[in-house]
């Protein structure tokens, strides 16, 4: 008998609470094989090593001892008392390189997948420690990186597509034994999923509902004008759009796209027929959203949590 | 087919993962929907309290977030924003003589910072922040003046208003233009003067043209101290036009239909 038969027997012979209970311990708990998240950890990582990347050519006019945002400064402008980073540490210009290029390291190690695991929370950490001492800089991109990061390395991400598993190898270990199922592996993924889920829905009530303290939100989103105001903004795109201004339809269609899209996303990723559509959905309007807002970094970011919701070959989802 | 509920944790495992599962994503749910309207007052005081509890958590693992996922609303805020400097000895009155201050190339994150941190700027032009704007702009200050080694004379802020659909069809060559000047409000300006103590001394200059002394300046990194401290002297003065009132700064946010 399959899992699913299984569990739909289990929920019509019994009591409600006991179909809750196997739906859930379902949902969580059942093993599954970290194929996926080890492909997860290949784009987090690649997304990881850009971030650190760009903070090379300019990590000293923003981080150095005469930088624009010395540790002073920012906890004058912004005193949250529980953001750390180990950057404050390091101020003088060599420490500074030197934690930067372990970022570097540690990042290309993730993706390469050497020491995944260790490597990959020490890159969560890294991001942390650059997001914390200026988080005022900070955008849409890297609470999504520090998501996917935090919750990886927990599960062993170097099972598959890594060094790791070609040492293992090389040196007479079978490394078919690392590709079974294990709860982890769920765990983890359900953690990035349900996580996701709920920055979409961030990101489409916000766009309807206005944000807290703002108090001149016009209901662009609701009218289908928010695309052509971000296609306006001439010093962050990427592509020029504005011969758009001929064809308001397309703009109209394009901005509830975007919401419907986030709001469906939240709710209806979950549904195995409709899942497939909105991954889809997803792989068109990221790209065009990276390229209209100039937010590139964010659009893939988004693109590749897409991963976690992937079917896999052992028929996990 | 091997039943998978055989490799299930046991029930205790299981139970103390769940409770632990559903601190978490309280926590985070707290944390990501707290900032979003609507709300009444008593809602955003029970949001507030309830982001104090959880932000130990939220903060520290960076779920809390105040970032743009809406990427725009159309307000005034939602415009871009530019921070101009002028060496020390260049004329104020000559646009040509103003430095833009860039940092990256268009999708990079740099970029991206660059331009988060003139929003700052701005949005404490906009609300009168003159406190938060001088420790913002003694920090620039310094900054500039240890990559150039020229000191700066001014900083300002221009907010780069959007252009409407109309502006785009286009009744004139400036409207279609979005750099033309008509499109740059400027929304801060200050002066900066080295004291002798080595600290830089910030002013804003006023909506009348004139000092606005800005108080408690001294918070924060080497920002100055009140106006006319140590002696200092405007080697500027008369030359700098006034910014923009608030009313017209609003009348023309670019996003309004």
């Amino acid at each position: 008998m399959s899992q699913r038969e299984n569990v739909t027997t289990v929920s019509r012979t019994g009591t409600v609470g006991e179909g809750t209970d196997s739906g859930w311990d379902r949902f969580w708990f059942s093993p599954s094989k970290p194929r996926r998240l080890c492909q997860l950890r290949i784009a987090a990582g690649t997304l990881a090593l850009w971030f650190f990347l760009g903070h090379t050519f300019d990590l000293q006019d923003w981080f150095g001892p005469r930088g624009m945002l010395p540790t002073d400064t920012v906890k004058s402008l912004r005193p949250d008392p529980y953001r750390w980073s180990i950057l404050p540490l390091f101020q003088e210009s060599g420490g500074l390189w030197v934690v930067h290029g372990m970022a570097v390291f540690s990042a290309a190690c993730m993706v390469l997948g050497l020491f995944s695991r260790t490597t990959t929370m020490l890159t969560w950490l890294f991001v942390l420690s650059y997001v914390h001492r200026a988080p005022m800089l900070t955008g849409t991109f890297e609470p999504v990186l520090t998501l996917i990061l935090g919750y990886l390395w927990f599960a062993p991400v170097g099972n598959c597509y890594s060094v790791d598993r070609w040492w293992r190898a090389r040196r007479g270990r079978d490394p078919q034994r690392s590709d079974g199922g294990s709860t982890v592996c769920t765990l983890v993924c359900r953690l990035i999923q349900v996580h996701t889920a709920m920055l979409y829905g961030l990101m489409g009530l916000s766009k309807l509902g206005g944000v807290a303290g703002s108090t001149s939100y016009d209901g662009s989103w609701w009218r289908g004008e928010a695309v052509w105001w971000l296609i306006t903004r001439s010093e962050s795109r990427l592509i020029d759009l504005t011969m758009l201004h001929a064809y308001p339809l397309v703009v109209n269609v394009w901005t509830h796209a975007i919401v419907a899209f986030e709001l469906a996303f939240a709710v209806l990723i979950w549904n195995r027929r409709v899942r497939p559509l909105l991954l889809t959905a997803g792989c068109i309007l990221w790209p065009l959203t990276g390229l209209v807002t100039g937010s590139l970094s964010y659009a893939l970011a988004m693109l590749s949590l897409n991963l976690a919701f992937a079917r896999t070959d052992d028929g996990a989802e | 087919m091997q039943d998978p509920v055989n490799k299930l944790p046991s029930p205790a495992v299981r139970t103390t993962i769940s409770v632990v599962l559903f601190v978490h994503f309280f926590s985070v749910f707290v944390a990501i929907y707290g900032g979003i309207s609507p709300g009444r007052d008593g809602d955003q005081n029970l949001k507030e309290r309830l982001r104090g509890v959880v932000s130990p958590y939220s903060q520290a693992l960076n779920f809390e977030t105040t970032a743009r996922y809406y990427l725009t609303h159309a307000t005034a805020e939602d415009a871009e924003y530019r921070i101009e400097y002028l060496p020390e000895g260049a004329d104020a009155a000559d646009s040509r003589q103003w430095k833009i201050l860039t940092v990256g190339r268009p999708g990079t994150d740099s970029f991206h910072r660059q331009q988060r941190l003139a929003e700052i700027l701005g949005g404490f032009g906009d609300t009168q922040n003159d406190d938060g704007a001088a420790i913002l702009v003694a920090s620039l200050g310094d900054a500039l003046h240890a990559a150039s080694g020229t000191e700066v004379a001014q900083i300002r802020c221009f907010r780069h208003l959007l252009q409407d659909q109309q502006d785009v069809r286009g009744s004139s060559a400036e409207r279609r233009n979005p750099d033309d000047q008509s499109f740059f409000v400027e929304v801060y300006r200050a002066q900066l003067k080295r004291l002798r103590s080595g600290k830089l001394l910030v002013r804003r200059v006023g909506e009348a043209g004139q000092e606005a002394p800005v108080t408690g300046s001294d918070a924060g990194a080497g920002a100055g101290a009140g106006a006319g401290a140590d002696g200092a002297s405007d080697p500027t003065e008369g030359n700098i036009t006034p910014p923009p009132s608030a009313s017209e700064v609003d009348g023309r946010r670019g996003a309004s239909p």
